[in-house]
């Protein structure tokens, strides 16, 4: 039997939090900073509004000739760069055309103008308004409050068994949000997305879903992490970059119900135990399914990244920081809160650590 | 064998074929995006509000004229933004007067006084409601037969949100075209013409309105201005009492497009020529002058040219939209994107590169790792994908495959890998606490079942939220994750289980290849 992982093997993993999550904090804080160097996200058209070309060149385009080519048609200000090949060049203009102008023919006659010898083929053009990208930019966030917020829902049923309890969390934040989006229509979701961070997590902390808990912190640290790493590579945020957020919120949560699977299965098991042993052995024995099922998921994406061709590129980037990312919170970021959460509550019980007020004075 | 394991070897033969049968050969019976066979996607957006404006303008024109008649000292009558007609007179009218009037204008609306001299003729909010239900829903019927013009095959044209049109064009990259079909309003008008305006912005004369007029420039093609006209607010004659259009080649070589008109419109149009001859007739589309003829007899038998120096195919479109009749509202383009046909196929070429690399690089390692349970493995994966083709190719599903999908269809093979990852780790833990291969295999398909299943709920969920709100490629990821991940659940589980249990019921295994 081939073995990734030797058996009997425990490495001390919750040991490591503690550097993991600083690590974790730098690479946000990082990312924080390039976006705000980078004077926001950078936003493709879809979001941003304005138009992409993409054009195929005979021969290696010079791409100082195509830009004084576009200054001849007023498009001198646009993004030029070579697409995929030397042969394949992308030109991104903020402005719109107006109405009825065909940008794509005037492009192409302004290159075949200063580039006689070459055939220059037109392989795609899209346009996008400033009112459909608004739209679009607005749709896509509130995908990702719709997707966090029912992926949250789930898994504190799942993993709490608290059917009711999850529903009616649902309940609330939707509510909640709709109240604020009542009382300020023109609210950006990105603000409602922060609401309801806040306040699912303070339900969660109100009502002790600690399971569900340290799996949400896990999927805004995936999430976080995966901006990050877009704005420090400076990759356009698109629809495809959306998509690719979204899919993170499901999968990244695969191992992290996996571990936790194992933890309670030991907690039943080997009630005495240490809690923080418990979770360290079952990470331990989960762990070469952990390695397994992202190192599977990495391959498949790492094909996608080098084969898939230029268009899917930062999707499959997003993807594959995304699920490395997944699996790293899974035992890094998740399980240790696992076991903080239990520290805490243990001291408040002993009444070593007065949090609540009225309990530490009960209890003397 | 017993009946239980026929029954499900059965089944998986049923869905295997059935598969097959669906979407063999795949390049015709899969739908394409049009990322990957090109073609072009607009979005429209129905500019219902100024179609009320209108609409608005005039009732407005006829209350003033009614309110007049009344013997009413009206100073004016316009829309009050969209919320219906302000009436303002220059002394306190009677009210019972007021109310008469506009109890006669034939509506459910409301009055109020704003003042004494000013009056306010509101609309229902139902009525703005409806007004816009119905502006969308014609202009998508009109569009659609537009549409049909072009010959395109599987056109798309769906409603999308309140004022929204989304239109797919398969394998067309002529945006222009598309955009002078589908986007011209074509609001024909014939309107008399006072005289020619000064400049573009010079004010016009009461009852006047100024227009552009535009020619064609013989050497770009391209429209250019030729001036402006003061014409009569009034038209004499209107696009939606044409019965006829179609375009004929003039002495010129060129294209016009010939009219003809219904009967009122014929009698019309003889009467406005015969009390007018000596002036020009503008004839207007879409509030730009075309041409301005003089009227030389006058024309009894209703039939009208517009000239244009038209080339066979804009003479032809021309003729298209003004036989379809005019849009309800005018239409503004808010997304256009075209992918010609070589992208397109580059696009599957390297989709499919990526997806054999990435089996091959799963398989390899199941078939290391795992040896003959790698190979069951394999075979579930292979299933897999027969199946989510033959998903795709459902005809009454609709789902089409872009290149976002094709990667989803390889995200969802390597999470197809990872379920039986699941299994086998749990397997091999109970062989280790002294199993037998036989109970080993059934705890660790029953225990990893939980966890896979919550796994791909929360993958799916994920999908469908990206479903309701994405368009275009980014919706095809969505349906091929959500199928991928649904059939993984039947080929890693259900078809690996059936195998193993095959393999146990045929001979005794004393040791699992795992």
């Amino acid at each position: 039997m081939l073995e990734l992982i030797p058996r009997g093997l425990n490495i001390d993993f919750v040991g490591k939090a503690k550097f993991c999550i600083t690590l974790s904090l730098l690479i946000i804080l990082l990312g924080i900073g390039s976006v705000i160097v980078h004077g926001g996200l950078n936003e493709g058209i879809d979001f941003s509004g304005g138009v992409l070309l993409q054009l195929r060149f005979s021969q290696p385009a010079d791409l100082r000739g195509v830009r004084e080519a576009l200054d001849t048609i007023g498009l001198g200000k646009g993004i030029v760069q070579h697409y995929g090949d030397e042969r394949e060049v992308l030109i991104r203009v903020a402005q719109h055309p107006g109405e009825g102008q065909d940008i794509g023919k005037q492009v192409q006659q302004a290159f075949q103008e200063r580039f006689k010898d070459q055939a220059i083929e037109l392989r795609r053009v899209e346009v996008v308004g400033a009112q459909a990208s608004a739209d679009l930019r607005r749709q896509a966030l509130f995908a990702l409050f719709y997707a966090t917020l029912f992926t949250v829902a789930y898994i504190s049923w799942r993993f709490e068994g608290k059917l009711l309890v999850s529903l009616s969390m649902a309940v609330i934040l939707v509510a909640v949000t709709n109240g604020i989006t009542q009382l300020l229509p023109g609210i950006s979701p990105a603000i409602l997305i922060v609401v309801a961070l806040v306040v699912s997590t303070a339900l969660n902390l109100i009502l002790q879903l600690r399971f569900a808990l340290a799996a949400i912190v896990a999927i805004y640290h995936d999430l976080l992490i995966t901006v990050s790493f877009l704005s420090l590579f400076n990759v356009e945020f698109d629809l495809q970059i959306l998509a690719a957020l979204l899919t993170i919120t499901g999968y990244s949560l695969y191992d992290t119900i996996v571990v936790f699977d194992r933890i309670r299965e030991n907690m039943r098991g080997r009630r005495r135990e240490n809690f923080p042993v418990i979770v360290n052995n079952s990470i331990n024995e989960t762990l070469s399914r952990t390695v397994l099922t992202s190192g599977h998921t990495t391959l498949v994406l790492l094909a996608l990244y080098l084969l898939g061709g230029e268009v899917l590129h930062g999707f499959a980037f997003a993807l594959l920081i995304g699920m490395l990312s997944g699996t790293y919170s899974t035992v890094f970021i998740a399980s240790p809160i696992l076991v903080y959460w239990h520290t805490l509550a243990a001291r408040v019980q002993a009444g070593t650590l007065s949090v609540s007020g009225v309990r530490a004075n009960r209890a003397s | 064998m017993s009946q239980d394991l026929l029954l499900k070897h059965g089944l998986i033969a049923a869905v295997v074929i059935a598969s097959l049968i669906l979407a063999m050969p795949p390049r015709d019976k899969i739908h394409l995006g049009l990322d990957l066979q090109g073609g072009l996607h607009l979005l429209l957006e129905v500019q219902v509000d100024k179609a009320f404006e209108r609409l608005l303008e005039r009732r407005a024109e006829t209350l003033r004229k009614d309110l007049i008649a009344k013997g009413l000292a009206v100073v004016a009558v316009e829309p009050n933004g969209l919320q219906g007609l302000r009436l303002v007179f220059s002394k306190p009218p009677e009210r019972s007067v007021v109310e008469e009037v506009v109890r006669n204008q034939d509506r459910t609306g409301e009055l109020r006084q704003q003042s004494a001299e000013v009056w306010i003729d509101a609309v229902p909010a139902k009525e703005l409601q409806d007004f816009r239900e119905n502006v969308v829903a014609q202009a998508l019927e009109k569009i659609r037969n537009r549409v049909d013009a072009f010959g395109v095959s599987e056109p798309s044209i769906s409603r999308e949100g309140t004022q929204r049109i989304a239109i797919q064009l398969p394998g067309l990259t002529d945006t222009k075209r598309a955009i002078d079909l589908i986007g011209k309003t074509a609001q024909l008008e014939f309107k008399l013409v006072q005289s020619q305006a000064p400049s573009l912005t010079a004010t016009p004369p009461p009852g006047m309105q100024l227009l552009p007029m535009k020619k064609k420039d013989p050497r770009t093609g391209q429209l250019v201005d030729a001036g402006a006209f003061f014409v009569e607010r009034r038209a004499a004659v209107t696009g939606d009492m044409l019965t006829e259009a179609r375009a004929e080649p003039d002495p010129n070589g060129q294209y016009e497009v010939r009219m003809r008109l219904d009967r009122r419109g014929t009698k019309l149009f003889e009467k406005v020529t015969r009390e007018n001859v000596g002036r020009n007739l503008a004839i207007v589309l879409d509030d730009t002058i075309f041409s301005a003829p003089t009227i030389k007899v006058p024309i009894p038998d209703g039939v009208a040219v517009i000239t244009g120096s038209f080339t066979p195919e804009e003479a032809r479109d021309l003729a298209v939209v003004l036989r379809e009749g005019a849009l309800p509202a005018p239409v503004t383009i808010v997304e256009n994107r075209a992918v010609g046909p070589s992208l397109g196929s580059d696009s599957i070429i390297q989709g499919i590169r990526s997806a054999v690399l990435g089996s091959i690089l799963v398989v390899v390692f199941m078939l290391v790792y795992y040896r003959f349970s790698g190979l069951i493995a394999t075979v579930a994966l292979a299933l897999n994908f027969v199946i989510i083709m033959g998903v795709l190719a459902l005809p009454g599903l609709g789902a089409t495959l872009t290149l976002p999908g094709i990667a989803g269809i390889i995200l969802t093979l390597g999470m197809a890998v990872d379920a039986n990852v699941l299994i086998f780790e749990r397997v091999r833990e109970e062989l280790r606490t002294g199993k037998s291969p036989r109970a080993a295999v059934d705890a660790g398909f029953d225990r990893a079942f939980s966890a896979i299943l919550d796994a791909n709920v929360t993958t799916i969920v994920a999908a469908v939220v990206l479903f309701q709100f994405g368009t275009g490629p980014v919706k095809g990821f969505a349906v091929t994750l959500t199928i991928g991940i649904a059939v993984s659940m039947f080929t890693a589980i259900f078809v690996s289980r059936a195998v193993f249990e095959t393999v146990f019921r045929l001979r005794r295994v004393t040791a699992l290849s795992i």
